[in-house]
């Protein structure tokens, strides 16, 4: 799966794959831009969810081919305003 | 500049700027945020005018951190013309050393021996140092399957800069008993006579006899009732009892070899057949030493030989220290080396075997006695 994610191989309907690991690190799949990048939060815009990281010292490590790796100390993952 | 790494750290809108960058499809290596809030990452310098009319238009502030790679290390040394003269020399070198031929592997060869077979080789102008241009495979093999009448077949393979030579030999025919030529049969050592079996001639022993070595046993001369004198060729078995003998002695007191531990080495390049020492004194600092030499030719492949090698010779400390053994060890050794020397007796039908031990002030000795039953004859030219 994170491998897949990394290469960007998404399912057909391209809606976010998101993988947590521990609580240090997140990856989402299906990037269309990122909304908001701080210390505390990550937001991003996915196709069908804004998808958003909270924690402390969160810094994005990989930005490639539509797949971000957010890592610091994770608080939560929040999936809001679904689109369908 | 591929090969230079840029690593820039960014504030500003980091949102903007990382959003317009992906659309764009731009990579950004290494990126991560640092503690002032900055974002720091690497792109390839071929890139990095495409990253900074990004951050530009994006309002970001930047700077440059740092710049890595393999291309600036050689623009480093732009200057040093010594070193691309040489590193042109070596690469020259090189491509000229693999016009030739600097290494010949020979397979197939059961009972010609390797330095046979470059020797004809050379001889049907094959050779280690000759062009591969030059080589002209079939005409060699032709000229070389002429000369040696032993070689059936044979194949010339240049790979790199080694040449590969896989021979055949032809299977020699046993050779023919020649049974036109007069011959009698004679002993070849002491014995008592076990039995005669004489195919051809005719014997002049019989079962029970003692005979010793060079004394007739079947001849090949035969004259009739008429006085008439015939040579024949003698085929005959004659089994014999003899007897074999070896003693070994082991001394008390014997010196040995020993190695100090202390080992010093020196090189030298080999070029083809020359020898340049890389050292400049010949002295060497032991008085008692042995000498062993290695060599490590070059090669950038397996295939590929370079005619330069690096000899190694290596001078390691002995001393000689007179070693005292027991009665037990001697003859423990001795025992062990009869018995060593009993596998030259293959072949032989030992009926008994003993063991006489004698002892002196500087050693012991240990006799064996083998019993034998064996063909003794041994056929002879009659002149």
């Amino acid at each position: 799966m994170l491998k897949g994610l990394i290469r960007g191989d998404f399912s057909e309907d391209y809606s976010a794959n998101i993988e947590i690991i521990g609580n240090s690190k997140v990856i989402i799949g299906g990037v269309k831009s990122i909304i908001e990048y701080e210390d505390y939060i990550v937001r991003t815009d996915t196709e069908n969810f804004i998808v958003s990281v909270q924690g402390n010292g969160l810094s994005m490590n990989s930005y490639k081919d539509n797949v971000i790796i957010v890592c610091g100390r994770i608080k939560g993952v929040m999936l809001d305003g679904e689109r369908v | 500049m591929i090969l230079i790494n840029v690593t820039l750290e960014m504030t500003g809108s980091i949102e903007t700027f990382l959003n317009e960058v992906r659309k764009k499809g731009l990579v950004l290596n290494s990126l991560h945020k640092t503690d002032e809030g900055k974002i720091r990452f690497t792109v390839y310098r071929c890139r990095l005018n495409k990253v900074v009319a990004i951050a530009d238009k994006c309002g970001m502030k930047y700077n440059i951190v740092s710049q890595k790679g393999f291309a600036l290390k050689i623009l480093r040394y732009r200057k040093r013309y010594g070193l691309f003269i040489g590193a042109s020399a070596c690469l020259l070198m090189i491509l000229i050393s693999s016009l030739f031929v600097w290494d010949i592997k020979i397979t197939g060869n059961e009972k010609l021996s390797e330095y046979d077979i470059v020797a004809r080789l050379e001889n049907s102008g094959f050779k280690r140092g000759m062009l591969i241009s030059k080589v002209e495979a079939s005409k060699v093999e032709n000229r070389f399957l002429t000369d040696l009448d032993e070689v059936s077949w044979m194949a010339i393979n240049i790979k790199g800069t080694t040449a590969y030579v896989e021979i055949r030999e032809i299977a020699q025919p046993p050779e023919l008993l020649d049974t036109s030529e007069p011959s009698s049969i004679y002993a070849v050592r002491d014995g008592v006579i076990a039995s005669v079996y004489d195919y051809m001639g005719y014997s002049v022993v019989k079962t029970g006899d003692t005979v010793s070595a060079g004394d007739l046993l079947v001849s090949g001369n035969y004259t009739d009732k008429y006085g008439v004198e015939y040579k024949l060729h003698s085929m005959a078995k004659v089994m014999a009892y003899t007897v074999h003998t070896n003693s070994v002695f082991v001394p008390f007191e014997a010196s040995e070899h020993i190695k100090t531990g202390k080992a010093h080495s020196k090189y030298s390049l080999k070029l083809t057949r020359f020898i340049i020492p890389l050292y400049f004194s010949k002295k060497i600092i032991y008085n008692n030493y042995d000498i062993t030499q290695t060599e490590k030719i070059l090669s950038i492949a397996d295939d590929f030989i370079l005619p330069v090698g690096i000899l190694k010779t290596t001078y390691t400390e002995v001393f000689d220290v007179r070693i005292k053994k027991s009665r037990e060890v001697a003859l423990a050794e001795a025992y062990e080396k009869i018995y060593n020397s009993e596998y030259d007796l293959v072949g032989l039908n030992i009926l008994d075997k003993k063991y006489q031990v004698s002892e002196s002030d500087k050693g012991i000795t240990v006799k064996a006695i083998y019993e034998c039953y064996e063909d003794i004859g041994i056929s002879r030219k009659i002149d």
